[in-house]
C-alpha cells in the first residue's frame, strides 16, 4: 500500500495516498470543489481556476484539481477569498458567454449555469465583447458542436486523445481560441468515429447529441443503468429516458461507448419500426391483433406438423436476444413443435466460435472480456480492421499498449491498430490462417510451447494439428517477422483478439492458446451481436429429441425438407442477397412467420410477421465477452410483449404449456443448464487439418500430437472473408457508417 | 600570415539589411585594388552594438570607428585611411549636439561605459570561424572543465558566481542545475531558449550571430555539469542568420571534437540539434517550447513538475536562455569570485540591453548590474532626440514595467525594478518622451500580450482581453468612472489566476502606469483629455495665429484639405474634416500648430 497522508480540509480530517490531488481528497471526505476544466479520470490541465482553494502557510491561492497533498496540510475550500476568485474566473467566462439557457439543451445539467448561480455572478461587470466571426454551430452529423458556448475548458480534447481520435485540439490565440479540429474541418472530414466521449465531459451545452434535441429537458430524464446489446462486448450504458421516450444513451461506469452504444440505438426510436403484428392478405399485409397473429402461427403450425410431419417444421433465431429467450425458443420447438430443427442463426455465418471453444477446452473459461485485454501484457490482433470494427476493443488495447503491453497485428491494411502495433504482419488478404500457422510452427521449432499443459490435454484423432513448413511467398512476410512475433507472443498475460471468425483462423487461435498453456482468458472474439455464446449454446437446450436436428444452414437449403419456418431477428436474404437460393427456399415455404424490428427482406416474405422489442426494452440475461452472465434490464418501455411470453403462449397453442410465470423462472434454468456444462477442463487440441486426414506422422517433442511434416496445403485453404460472413447475418442497422450518414 | 591592419566590419541582421554586405565586397574590391591585400584583411564580425548607425567598420588595433557607411564613401576611406594613414573625420561619430567627433571606439561613452562578458566578442571575430573564437580563449573553459573538475565543482561555481537566468525571471542558474543534476531519471536534455519573443528585442540574435560558439561552449559546460547528453538549441525562426551561423558553428566544433563522442578524450559525450521554433510569443515559455519540440502544439504546461524533473519526453531538462549560456565559460575561466565582484549583492554580471524608443544611440548594450537607468539613458543611450523630455523607460518587454523620470538613479538589478513593478525580463529597454500617452502605451502592450495569450486558461486570455477592452475606451474618450478601479482588480486576479508567467506579468503595464501615471488615466475619463496629445479621440488640432507665418505648408500636407486660409496670414483648421494624423504638426516649422 502506498503511503497515506493526513490533512485537514474544512476542519476535517482526511487521510487519502500520498499523491492524491487536493481536489480529490476533498472528494474523497464528500467536500465539492467546483470544476470546470477537471474531469475524474482525464490527465488535469490546471487552466480554469475554479478549483483554487486556500492553504495555511501559503500566500497564493493554490489550484486544488493539480496540487497534490502534504502532510499535515489545511486547506480551506470555502473562505470569502476563494469565492472572490471564483467568482473573478465566472464573471470573466459569463461576461462572453452568448447562451441562452432558456432552449440550451444542457439547462438544468450545465456546469457553468450552475456555478454562476451559486455564486450569483453579475453579467455585464466586464466590458466584454464576441469577437466577430465566431464560431457558431458546426453542421455535423450526431453530434452538434455549438462553438460560441464552447468555454474552452479542454476536456473534449483531453478525452478524445484519450479515447477518441485525438481529432480536437485549441486552434488559434488569445481571444480567437477555439476548440476545434484541425483547420476547422467538419467532424467526419477528421477522423471523428463518433463515440461522442467528447459529449459525455462537455461541462456546457457546446457539444450534444443531435438527436437528443427537443425529447426532453435535463431534469426530466430518468436515467437506468444497463448495458449496450450492439455488440458482444455489452458495455456498461445509462440510457435518459423522458416521457416514455428515449432521449440519450450514456457511457456507465467504463466511460466510453462506440458510435452504435452512444448513436446506433436510434433505430429503436425510428417511426419504421413495427408496431403491429401483419398478416400477409393477398400481395399486401394488413395489421392485426397479437392474438389473431399468435392464432394464425399456431394453426398453421399444427397444420403442417399434422400434415407432414414435425421435421418439416424449423427455427432459427439471431443472436440478438437473450439466453432466455433463445432456450425458450429451442424449446417450442422441441417440445411444442416436437422437432430438433432448431438453431441460432450465428451458425449460419460458417462458424461456430462456441462450438469449436467448447470442443476444444470443455468450457468458456478461455473467453476474454475488453476488461481482461486492457490487463493483457501480450496481445495479439486477427481481423481486418478489427479496431475500426470494434472501437471498444481498439480502446482496451490502446490503454494496454499505453501500460506498456506489446501487441502483434495481424492486418492486411494500415489499419489503425497497425499503427499502435509492436509488430505488424501485413499478410496478402484471405492469409492471415496461414500466418498463424507459421506463428504455431515457430512455437515449435523454438520449443516455446508448453508442454506440461500440453500433456494434460487428450489426444484424440481430431486432435490432430498438422502444420507445414511456412511459406513466406504465399503471406508475403519473411519468416523471420514471423518468427519474431511468434517470441513475443509466447510471453506474458495474453490475449488473442478476432474479428476474423472463419472457422480455420478459429481453430488457429485455439491452438495458440493451448499451445502456450493460456486456458483461461485468452480469447476475445468479437461478433456484432449481443449474445453469440448464448445463442450458440443454450439453443440446444435438454432433452434433445431422437433424430438430430438441421443446421440453419441446412434448414434454409433449397432441398431441405421444412415447409413452415419462424425466423426470429435474423435476415437471411438481407444478408444472403440472391446466393444461395435462400430467397427462393423462403418464397416457397408454405408458412413462413418472420419476428423482427423492421420490415427486413425477409419479413416481406412472410405470411405472419411479428414486431420485436430491441435490445434496451427488453430484460434478460446474455453471455458476456468474457463468458459470464450478464444481465440486461429494460431500460426503455417495452412496445410489445416480451419472447418468452410470445413462445410460451404459442407453445401452449400447441398443446405444450410451458408452466413458466416470469422471466426469472427461465433465468433459473438458464443457470441450471450452464451450471451442468461445467465440469472440470478436459482439454482437446483443435483439429487442424481436414477431418479424416490420416496421414499423421510422429514428431518430437509432443508424445500425445502427431505432427506431420506437410499434409496441410495453406494455398487450398486461403479464402477471403466476405462482407456476408463478417455481418453474420446481421438484421442490426446499427452500423458505423450507416450511422455516421 | 599576420595582418598589419583588421578591418572588423559588422554583419549582423541590421548592417545587412543597411548594405553592410556591399561595403564589406567594395572594401576587399577598394583593398585589392590598391595593392593592400596582403597588409588589410576585411573580417565580418557580429553586432557591434550601435545599430542605428550601421554599416559599422571598426580598424584594428587603433580601434577606429566609422559609421553609416556607403559603398560610395570607401574608395576615399580606402585610399586616406589604409593607403595614406589619415583617419576620415566625416565618417566618425558625432556625439548628439557636439560637433567634434570621437575617432576612438573606446571613447566613445556609447562603448566606455559598457562591460562586455556576454558580448565579449563582438566586434572581434569572424563567428564562422571556430579558430578565432579558440584564438579569443574560445573552449579553455571547457576543457578546464572537463579535465580538471567535477560535475559538482562545476555547479558549485556557477552557484558561488550568483549567475541568474537571463531569460526572464532571473532564476538563479545554479541551483536550476542542482535540480536537474540530482533527478534520477536518463537522459537529460539541455536546451537553449532562444525564441526571443519580445518585439524589438534582439539581444541573443545578436548573441548568436556574433559569437554562436561561446553560447555552444557553455552548454556543454551545463551538459557536464548536469549529466545532460543531448541538447536542443531552440531559435526563433525569423532568425535566419542565426541558425545558419549555429548550425556552422556545431559542425566546426563536431569537427573539431569539441561536441559529439569522447569530448577531449574524456569519455564525456554531448551533441546538439538546432531547432527552428514555431512562431509564437508564447513559445518562449521554458514548458510550451519543450511542447513544440516534442512536435505538439506550444501550450504551456502545469508546473510542478518542473522541467529539470520532468521536461522534454518527460526526461530531466535544463533550460536556460542564450545570454546565460554565453555567461558560463567566462565564470568557469575567471573564477566565481572574479564574476560576483560585478554587479550588485543580489544581481552578479552583466545584463545585455536593446535599447530603443526616443534615445539618440538606440543599439545593444551590456551593462554592470547596478548601474543606473540615468547612465544608460543619458551616458549610453545619448539621451532624448529632438530637444524633447524623457518620461519613461519600459523594461522587460511587452510584460514588463515603466518607470518615471523621479526613478531615473534607480540601480538596475533584479530586486530593484522588481520593486518598481517591471521586471529585469530578457533586457528589452524602450525609453519614451513627452510626447507618449502611457495609457496609449500601456494598451500597446496589452494588445500584444492579449492577442498572444495562448489562450488556455481564463484569468489570462479572458482577463487580459477585459484589460484591452477597458484601456481601448478610455483612449477613445468613453472611459468610466469606476474603470481605474476594475483596472486595479483585474490586473492581480489576472496575475494570480494564469498558467504561466505570461499571465502573471502580463498586466506589469497598465499596473506601473496606473502607480506612476494615474493622473494621464484620470485626464482621459474625468477631463476627456490626453495630455500627451496622442489619443485621437481626445484631442484637436488648432493653429496658434500669433505663430503662423501662412507658409502654408500644412496645407500642402493635410490629407483631407482641412486647412485654409490666405498666403501669408494665419491659417485655421476646421475641425470637421480634420482625421488628426498630425501631419500638419510635423511639418509646421514655427510650432504654431498645437495640440489640446
Ligand atoms: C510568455 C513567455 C515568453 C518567454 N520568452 C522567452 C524567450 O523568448 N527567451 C527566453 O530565454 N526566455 C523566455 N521566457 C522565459 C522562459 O520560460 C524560461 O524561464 C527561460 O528560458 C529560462 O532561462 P534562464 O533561467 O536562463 O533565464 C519566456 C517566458 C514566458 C512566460
Ligand atoms: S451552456 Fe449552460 S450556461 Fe450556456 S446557455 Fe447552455 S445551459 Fe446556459
Ligand atoms: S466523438 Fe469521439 S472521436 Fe469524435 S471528436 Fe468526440 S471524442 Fe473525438
Ligand atoms: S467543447 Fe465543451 S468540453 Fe470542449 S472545450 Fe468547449 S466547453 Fe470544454
Ligand atoms: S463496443 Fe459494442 S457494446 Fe460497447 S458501445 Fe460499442 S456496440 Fe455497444
Ligand atoms: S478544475 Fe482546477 S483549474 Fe480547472
Ligand atoms: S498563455 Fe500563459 S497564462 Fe495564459
Amino acid at each position: 500500500m502506498s503511503k497515506q497522508i493526513t490533512l485537514n480540509i474544512d476542519e476535517q480530517t482526511v487521510t487519502v495516498p500520498e499523491g492524491t490531488t487536493i481536489l480529490e481528497a476533498a472528494g474523497m471526505a464528500e467536500i465539492e470543489i467546483p470544476r470546470l476544466c477537471y474531469f475524474e479520470g482525464l490527465p488535469p490541465s490546471g487552466t480554469c481556476r475554479l478549483c483554487l482553494v486556500e492553504i495555511e502557510g501559503q500566500e497564493r491561492l493554490a489550484v486544488s484539481c493539480t496540487q497534490r497533498v502534504k502532510e499535515g496540510m489545511v486547506v480551506h475550500t470555502r473562505t470569502e477569498r476563494v469565492s472572490e476568485a471564483r467568482r473573478f474566473v465566472l464573471e470573466l467566462i459569463w461576461s462572453t458567454h452568448p447562451g441562452d439557457c432558456t432552449t440550451c439543451e444542457k439547462s438544468g445539467a450545465c456546469d457553468l449555469q450552475r456555478y454562476t448561480y451559486e455564486y450569483d455572478v453579475d453579467k455585464a461587470r466586464y466590458p466584454m465583447y464576441v469577437p466577430e466571426g465566431s464560431p457558431g454551430t458546426h453542421d455535423d452529423p450526431l453530434i452538434e458542436r455549438n462553438l460560441s458556448l464552447c468555454i474552452l475548458c479542454g476536456r473534449c480534447i483531453r478525452v478524445c486523445r484519450e479515447q477518441g481520435q485525438g481529432i480536437l485540439d485549441f486552434m488559434q490565440r488569445g481571444m480567437a481560441t477555439v476548440v476545434t479540429t484541425s483547420l476547422d474541418k467538419p467532424l467526419l472530414e477528421s477522423g471523428c468515429d463518433f463515440c461522442g466521449s467528447c459529449i459525455a465531459v462537455c461541462p456546457v451545452g457546446c457539444l450534444v447529441e443531435r438527436n437528443r434535441k427537443l425529447r426532453g429537458r435535463e431534469w426530466e430524464l430518468e436515467p437506468k443503468e444497463t448495458r449496450c446489446g450492439l455488440c458482444s462486448l455489452g458495455c456498461d450504458l445509462v440510457i435518459d429516458v423522458a416521457h416514455g421516450r428515449i432521449v440519450r444513451t450514456r457511457p456507465g461506469k467504463d466511460g466510453y461507448l462506440c458510435v452504435r452504444g452512444k448513436f446506433g440505438w436510434d433505430f429503436l426510436v425510428s417511426e419504421d419500426r413495427l408496431s403491429q403484428p401483419l398478416v400477409r392478405d393477398g400481395d399486401a399485409f394488413r395489421e392485426c391483433s397479437w392474438d389473431e397473429a399468435l392464432n394464425t402461427v399456431a394453426q398453421h403450425l399444427a397444420k403442417i406438423r399434422e400434415a407432414r410431419g414435425p421435421d418439416t417444421v424449423g427455427g432459427v433465431i439471431g443472436g440478438h436476444v437473450s439466453n432466455e429467450a433463445i432456450y425458450l425458443f429451442g424449446k417450442l420447438f422441441r417440445a411444442g413443435v416436437g422437432t430438433n430443427n432448431v438453431d441460432s442463426a450465428a451458425g449460419l455465418a460458417g462458424a461456430n466460435v462456441a462450438a469449436q471453444v467448447l470442443d476444444a477446452f470443455g468450457n468458456l473459461r478461455p473467453l476474454s472480456s475488453a476488461a481482461d485485454l486492457e490487463r493483457a501484457k501480450t496481445i495479439l490482433s486477427v481481423g481486418p480492421e478489427l479496431g475500426e470494427s470494434y472501437p471498444r476493443a481498439r480502446l482496451a488495447i490502446k490503454r494496454a499498449v499505453g501500460k506498456g503491453a506489446k501487441l502483434i497485428v495481424v492486418d492486411p491494411s494500415e489499419s489503425e491498430l497497425a499503427r499502435l502495433a509492436t509488430i505488424h504482419l501485413k499478410p496478402k488478404a484471405g492469409t492471415e490462417v496461414v500466418v498463424l500457422e507459421g506463428v504455431i510452427r515457430t512455437l515449435i521449432d523454438e520449443g516455446l510451447h508448453d508442454t506440461e499443459f500440453l500433456s494434460s490435454c487428450e489426444g484424440s484423432s481430431e486432435g490432430t494439428m498438422s502444420v507445414g513448413s511456412y511459406d513466406a511467398s504465399l503471406t508475403g512476410i519473411a519468416d523471420a517477422e514471423v518468427q519474431e512475433a511468434a517470441k513475443l507472443f509466447a510471453k506474458g498475460r495474453a490475449v488473442i483478439a478476432l474479428s476474423d471468425l472463419r472457422e480455420e483462423t478459429v481453430a488457429r487461435a485455439l491452438a495458440l492458446l493451448m499451445l502456450t498453456g493460456r486456458s483461461k482468458h485468452g480469447l476475445l472474439a468479437l461478433f456484432p451481436m449481443a449474445n453469440p455464446w448464448g445463442a450458440a449454446m443454450l439453443i440446444r437446450g435438454d432433452a434433445i429429441p431422437e433424430t438430430a436436428g438441421l443446421s440453419a444452414q441446412q434448414m434454409l437449403d433449397k432441398d431441405s425438407p421444412i415447409a413452415a419456418l419462424y425466423v426470429v431477428t435474423a435476415d437471411p436474404v438481407g444478408s444472403f442477397g440472391g446466393k444461395d437460393g435462400v430467397k427462393e427456399k423462403l418464397s416457397s415455404l408454405e408458412f413462413l412467420v418472420v419476428q423482427d424490428l423492421f420490415l427486413t427482406k425477409t419479413a416481406q416474405l412472410a405470411d405472419v410477421v411479428l414486431p420485436l422489442n430491441g435490445f434496451l426494452e427488453e430484460e434478460g440475461t446474455v453471455f458476456g465477452a468474457g463468458g459470464k452472465l450478464l444481465t440486461m434490464t429494460a431500460a426503455a418501455p417495452a412496445r410489445h410483449p416480451p419472447l418468452w411470453q410470445v413462445f410460451s403462449k404459442l407453445s401452449e397453442r400447441l398443446d405444450h404449456a410451458m408452466g413458466y410465470r416470469s422471466i426469472r423462472e427461465i433465468r433459473t434454468k438458464v443457470k441450471e443448464l450452464i451450471s451442468e456444462g461445467k465440469e472440470g477442463p478436459t482439454y482437446r487440441f483443435p483439429s487442424l487439418t481436414d477431418k479424416g486426414d490420416t496421414r499423421a506422422k510422429g514428431l518430437p517433442p509432443f508424445s500425445r500430437f502427431s505432427l506431420p511434416e506437410t499434409s496441410w496445403s495453406a494455398r487450398s485453404q486461403i479464402s477471403t472473408l466476405t462482407p456476408a460472413q463478417e455481418a453474420t447475418l446481421d438484421s442490426n442497422p446499427a452500423n458505423t457508417e450507416e450511422v455516421a450518414k | 600570415m599576420v595582418y598589419r591592419t583588421n578591418a572588423m566590419i559588422c554583419t549582423c541582421t541590421n548592417c545587412i539589411s543597411n548594405g553592410a554586405l556591399q561595403v564589406k565586397d567594395a572594401l576587399e574590391k577598394e583593398i585589392k585594388k590598391q595593392h593592400l591585400e596582403n597588409d588589410v584583411r576585411v573580417v565580418p564580425t557580429g553586432a557591434s552594438g550601435l545599430c542605428v548607425k550601421g554599416p559599422i567598420l571598426v580598424v584594428q588595433p587603433e580601434g577606429i570607428f566609422y559609421q553609416l557607411l556607403t559603398v560610395e564613401a570607401v574608395p576615399h576611406l580606402v585610399e586616406e585611411h589604409f593607403l595614406k594613414g589619415r583617419p576620415v573625420k566625416s565618417l566618425m561619430y558625432v556625439p548628439p549636439g557636439e560637433e567634434a567627433p570621437i575617432p576612438n571606439i573606446r571613447d566613445i561613452p556609447f562603448f566606455k561605459n559598457q562591460r562586455l562578458i556576454a558580448l565579449r566578442n563582438r566586434g572581434l571575430i569572424d563567428p564562422d570561424e571556430i579558430e578565432e573564437y579558440i584564438a579569443r580563449d574560445g573552449y579553455r573553459a571547457l576543457a578546464k572543465a572537463l579535465t580538471s573538475m567535477t560535475p559538482e565543482k562545476v555547479i558549485a561555481e556557477i552557484k558561488a558566481s550568483g549567475l541568474r537566468g537571463r531569460g526572464g525571471a532571473g532564476f538563479p542558474t545554479g541551483q536550476k542545475w542542482e535540480f536537474c543534476r540530482a533527478s534520477p531519471e536518463t537522459p537529460k536534455y539541455i536546451i537553449c531558449n532562444a525564441d526571443e519573443g519580445d518585439p524589438g528585442a534582439f539581444m541573443d540574435r545578436s548573441v548568436l550571430e556574433a559569437d554562436p560558439h561561446s553560447v555552444l561552449e557553455g552548454m556543454t559546460i551545463g551538459a557536464y555539469a548536469m549529466g545532460g547528453t543531448q541538447g536542443y538549441m531552440y531559435v526563433r525562426a525569423e532568425y535566419p542568420l542565426a541558425i545558419k551561423r549555429m548550425k556552422r558553428a556545431v559542425e566546426q566544433a563536431r569537427d573539431y571534437g569539441l561536441l559529439g563522442k569522447d569530448i577531449f578524450g574524456t569519455g564525456f559525450d554531448f551533441d546538439l540539434d538546432v531547432f527552428q521554433g514555431a512562431g509564437a510569443f508564447v513559445c518562449g515559455e521554458e514548458t510550451s517550447l519543450i511542447a513544440s519540440i516534442e512536435g505538439q502544439p506550444p501550450e504551456p504546461r502545469m508546473r510542478p513538475p518542473f522541467p529539470a524533473q520532468s521536461g522534454l519526453w518527460g526526461k530531466p531538462t535544463n533550460i536556460n536562455n542564450v545570454e546565460t549560456w554565453a555567461n558560463v565559460p567566462v565564470i568557469i575561466n575567471w573564477g566565481a569570485e572574479w564574476f560576483s565582484q560585478i554587479g550588485t549583492d543580489t544581481s552578479k554580471g552583466t545584463k545585455v540591453f536593446s535599447l530603443a524608443g526616443n534615445i539618440n544611440n538606440a543599439g545593444l548594450v551590456e551593462v554592470p548590474m547596478g548601474i543606473t537607468l540615468r547612465q544608460i539613458v543619458y551616458d549610453i543611450g545619448g539621451g532624448i532626440p529632438n530637444r524633447k523630455s524623457f518620461k519613461a523607460v519600459q523594461t522587460g518587454g511587452p510584460s514588463g514595467g515603466f518607470i518615471p523620470s523621479d526613478l531615473l538613479d534607480l540601480s538596475v538589478d533584479y530586486d530593484r525594478l522588481q520593486e518598481a513593478g517591471a521586471i529585469m525580463g530578457s533586457g528589452g529597454m524602450i525609453v519614451v518622451d513627452e510626447e507618449t500617452c502611457m495609457v496609449d502605451m500601456a494598451k500597446y502592450f496589452l494588445e500584444f500580450t492579449t492577442s498572444e495569450s495562448c489562450g488556455r486558461c481564463n484569468a489570462c486570455r479572458e482577463g487580459l482581453q477585459a484589460m484591452y477592452q477597458i484601456l481601448t475606451n478610455i483612449c477613445a474618450g468613453q472611459g468610466k468612472d469606476d474603470d481605474i478601479e476594475l483596472l486595479e482588480e483585474l490586473a492581480p486576479a489576472v496575475k494570480d489566476g494564469s498558467l504561466c508567467a505570461l499571465g502573471r506579468t502580463a498586466p506589469n503595464p497598465v499596473l506601473t502606469t496606473l502607480r506612476y501615471f494615474r493622473d494621464e488615466y484620470e485626464a482621459h475619463i474625468k477631463e476627456q483629455r490626453c495630455p500627451a496629445g496622442v489619443c485621437k479621440a481626445l484631442i484637436a488640432y488648432s493653429i496658434d495665429p500669433e505663430k503662423c507665418k501662412g507658409c502654408m505648408l500644412c496645407v500642402k500636407n493635410c490629407p483631407q484639405g482641412a486647412i485654409s486660409g490666405e498666403k501669408g496670414q494665419p491659417q485655421t483648421i476646421d475641425q470637421e474634416k480634420c482625421i488628426k494624423c498630425g501631419a500638419c504638426h510635423e511639418v509646421c516649422k514655427f510650432e504654431a500648430v498645437t495640440v489640446r
